[in-house]
């Protein structure tokens, strides 16, 4: 058996949390997203040993759908706040601009409403319940096709800020027309892509943090 | 809420509590899953840290120069048969946040402290 195949067996769990550190470490420099799995990878092992020890295998599924979702939150911030920084300091500079929890609160409030007035308006159409009587008109196209952008470029802005905010705009009014009474949610969206890009363009002044030992 | 420039929250304050603890027990350096299992041990909840929440405190209390870290020898994963583990050693400074956070407590507790309950 080799070391690295130690940690994981069908049905533990160990899988999904190598798959999830996987994915939300991609794009990082390479010592950063080595360390970040290896150090995921060693701990399964730790935790499978434990398990073995205490004649609790079958409990280790279990604990780890629990430990993994409760660290998504901390997984995302870290991802998207904490590790750029360092990853330009000790990298050299990158294009792409870290959010501050502030933009991340706000791109993640707009991505969750616009996902699920999208998935609201969509899902009874696709499923053939949609009840042509209680909004007539062209208005579930319209916030549909305004939700679609609104998501597609509160998506985009966390990479690419302008560009996403070219999307936000123009879905904030066509929503905006269609469902004049989610104001507020029209002007929410319009608000993150703004501070979004208002964050990317000052950011080449913000101080750098102090890095770790990677 | 911003938190005060120096300060610990309770995850980053358990973890160097724990790292104390290990260490008083011989253990002057310990990786994630063990800090994670003497940190749920010491809690009603026995439950483990989540893998985001303990990897993510540990970057920033190394960051802030609390903990100090080092890979393990690949040598001595190879033969035990399982990936390497990552170190984690308290500092001078982490221990000094410690006694800060653990001094600033003390008067928290006694306000705090149920009716009728004289803390002196």
């Amino acid at each position: 058996m080799t070391a690295s195949r130690l940690p994981g067996r069908r049905g533990d769990g160990s899988a999904a949390v190598r798959g999830w550190v996987g994915l939300y470490t991609l794009g990082l420099p390479a010592p950063m997203r080595t360390r970040r799995r290896g150090e995921v990878a060693g701990d399964l092992a730790d935790e499978t040993m434990d398990a073995i020890r205490h004649g609790d295998r079958s409990g280790l599924f279990r604990q780890r759908m629990v430990r993994l979702p409760l660290g998504v939150p901390a997984d995302l911030s870290w991802r998207l706040v904490d590790a750029p920084p360092v990853a330009r300091r000790l990298y050299g500079r990158t294009p792409w601009v870290p959010l501050t929890r502030w933009t991340l609160a706000l791109v993640g409030a707009v991505a969750l409403i616009s996902a699920g007035g999208l998935a609201i308006v969509t899902l009874p159409v696709l499923t053939g319940q949609a009840r042509p009587d209680l909004w007539p008109g062209w208005g579930p196209v319209g916030f549909a096709i305004g939700s679609l952008l609104v998501l597609s470029g509160i998506l985009a802005s966390v990479f690419w800020p302008r560009l996403g905010a070219a999307f936000v705009v123009p879905g904030a009014v066509v929503g905006l027309l269609a469902a004049p009474w989610l104001w507020g949610g029209w002007l929410l969206a319009v608000i993150a892509g703004a501070a979004r890009t208002y964050q990317a363009a000052v950011d080449a002044d913000r101080p750098l943090p102090p890095g770790g030992a990677w | 809420m911003r938190r005060k420039p120096g300060s610990i929250v309770s995850l980053e304050r358990d973890i160097l509590e724990a790292s104390m603890t290990l260490q008083a027990r011989g253990l002057p350096e310990a990786h994630g899953f063990l800090l994670a299992k003497t940190i749920g041990d010491g809690s009603d909840a026995k439950r483990l840290t989540a893998y985001g929440t303990l990897y993510k405190a540990l970057d920033r209390l190394e960051r802030a120069g609390h903990l100090e870290s080092r890979w393990e020898a690949p040598d001595y994963a190879a033969e035990a048969a399982r990936p390497r583990r990552r170190f984690y050693r308290i500092t001078a400074t982490g221990e000094r946040a410690l006694s800060e956070a653990r001094a600033a407590e003390a008067p928290t507790v006694a306000r705090t402290a149920p009716a009728g309950v004289r803390v002196t």
